[in-house]
C-alpha cells in the first residue's frame, strides 16, 4: 500500500475532506491520507464533538479493501487500534497502557487516542470503501478524562513524526489483514488490550451491561463475562472501566 | 461455572468453515450453543448469549423490538445488511434522516448502523415513499431485520 498525504492547516473534519476527494474522483486509490493541523468540526461516534485544537494529530485514511474480507471489518477496526498502540507505546514510560475495546488507547485510564471508521456503501448497501479517522492527543488533552503524549514522554513529538510512524505500523497490519492472517491481529490485540477480568460496563443507547472483560472473538466482538458467569458477545457499545 | 472458551472458539471456527449460523452441542446436562448473525460486515449480535450451560437465555432486545409484521420478502422492505446498533438520526441533536410519509430517492441515507465504531449509513435502494418505520432510535438490529418499508 502506498500512501499519498495531503496536509491541511485547517479542515472542517479530515473525514469530510477524504469523502469529498473520493466523490470528486471515485477511482481514487486507497491509501489517500488527509492530515489537518486543526479541525473546526472534528467528530467522533454518533456526532460527538472531537475537540481539535492545533498541536494534536488529526487524520483520515481512505481504504478500499477486497470485498471478500469485509466480514472481518471488525478485525480491521481492532488492527487499526493496534497500529496506534504500537506507535505510541514505545514513546511512553507508563506501563499502564492498553487498548480499550474496540480501539481507544488508554494510559492510566485516560484516553490518548480515538478512532472512527465510516463505511461508504454502494446502492445495494455493500461497503465499497472505508474512511478511517484517527485523533491522537499529542500536545494537549481536550478534557480531564483524556491525556496527551507530550505529558507522558521524555521528549516532545510532532504530529508529522507520529503520523509517519503510524503509517509504517498500519501498513504492516493492513497487509496482515488483507492476507487473512487474522490470528496475528487477534494475538497482538490480546497482548495489548485491557486485562482479562477487568470490571467494565458497556453502555448501549437503551441498556447498560455490567461484567468483566473476558476476550474478543474471531470477528473482534467483545466477549463480556456477566455477573452470573455467562458469556455474551457484544458488537457495539461504549466500554467504561470500573475501579 | 466453568467456561470452556476453547470449545467456544472451535465452534465459532466451525461456523466460519461451514457457513452455518448456529451450532449447538450437548454433553450430559450441559449444552453449548454458539450462534452468529449472517452479517456482511460483522457476524455477531450486539448482545448475544454465547454459552448458557445452565442459564435461561437472556431475551434479546433486538428480538423484542424487531418488527415481525412485515416479511423481509416484502418488495419495499429495507432490511439490515448487518448486526449492530441502529440510529435514525446523524447525531442526538439532529432530526431523523427520514420520517413516515417522506418521499426518498434511491441513494438517500435512511439510517446508520454502528458496529465496533464502524458507522454504516444505510441507503434507500429504490425511490418511493416511506410507508413504515419499524425500528426505534438506538435499538440493536440483526442481519435481515426489516427496518423500514418504501413503497
Amino acid at each position: 500500500m502506498k500512501f499519498t498525504i495531503e496536509y491541511l492547516d485547517t479542515a472542517s473534519s479530515t473525514q469530510d475532506v477524504v469523502r469529498q476527494r473520493l466523490e470528486a474522483d471515485p477511482s481514487m486509490q486507497e491509501g489517500y491520507v488527509v492530515m489537518a493541523k486543526k479541525q473546526t468540526r472534528g467528530y467522533g461516534r454518533h456526532g460527538r464533538t472531537w475537540e481539535s485544537n492545533e498541536g494534536n494529530l488529526y487524520f483520515s485514511i481512505l481504504l478500499k479493501p477486497d470485498t471478500k474480507q469485509q466480514n472481518k471489518i471488525g478485525l480491521l477496526a481492532l488492527g487499526t487500534g493496534l497500529a496506534v498502540f504500537y506507535t505510541l507505546k514505545p514513546l511512553m514510560e507508563q506501563q499502564d497502557t492498553h487498548i480499550k475495546w474496540p480501539n481507544d488507547i488508554l494510559v492510566e485510564g485516560k484516553k490518548l487516542s480515538g478512532i472512527l471508521i465510516e463505511s461508504l456503501l454502494n446502492k445495494n448497501n455493500m461497503p465499497h470503501a472505508f474512511i478511517v479517522g484517527i485523533g491522537i492527543n499529542i500536545k494537549s488533552s481536550p478534557i480531564k478524562e483524556a491525556t496527551c503524549l507530550n505529558d507522558l514522554s521524555k521528549k516532545h513529538h510532532s504530529s508529522e513524526e507520529i503520523l509517519d510512524q503510524f503509517l509504517k505500523n498500519f501498513k504492516d497490519l493492513y497487509a496482515q489483514w488483507n492476507a487473512g492472517e487474522f490470528d496475528k491481529i487477534t494475538a497482538g490485540y490480546r497482548a495489548c488490550c485491557i486485562p482479562k477480568g477487568q470490571e467494565i460496563s458497556v453502555k448501549l443507547p437503551h441498556k447498560t451491561h455490567e461484567g468483566h472483560y473476558y476476550d474478543i472473538d474471531d470477528h473482534g466482538n467483545l466477549i463480556l463475562e456477566k455477573e452470573d458467569g455467562s458469556l455474551a458477545s457484544i458488537t457495539s457499545g461504549d466500554v467504561y472501566l470500573c475501579d | 461455572m466453568k467456561i470452556d472458551s476453547k470449545a467456544i472458539r472451535e465452534l465459532a471456527e466451525l461456523l466460519d468453515d461451514t457457513g452455518l449460523n448456529e451450532v449447538e452441542i450437548s454433553e450430559g446436562d450441559k449444552t453449548l450453543r454458539v450462534s452468529k448473525g449472517n452479517g456482511t460486515v460483522i457476524s455477531a449480535s450486539p448482545m448475544q448469549a454465547l454459552s448458557m450451560p445452565s442459564d435461561p437465555a437472556e431475551p434479546q432486545q433486538a428480538n423484542m423490538n424487531a418488527p415481525s409484521s412485515v416479511a423481509s420478502s416484502h418488495p419495499g422492505a429495507v432490511t439490515s445488511p448487518m448486526v449492530g446498533t441502529l440510529y435514525l438520526k446523524p447525531d442526538p441533536n439532529s432530526p431523523d434522516f427520514v420520517k413516515k410519509g417522506d418521499r426518498v430517492n434511491a441513494g438517500d441515507t435512511l439510517l446508520i448502523i454502528e458496529a465496533m465504531k464502524v458507522m454504516n449509513p444505510i441507503k434507500a435502494e429504490k425511490s418511493g415513499t416511506i410507508t413504515q418505520i419499524l425500528v426505534d432510535n438506538g435499538q440493536p438490529v440483526e442481519f435481515g431485520d426489516v427496518m423500514m418499508v418504501i413503497e
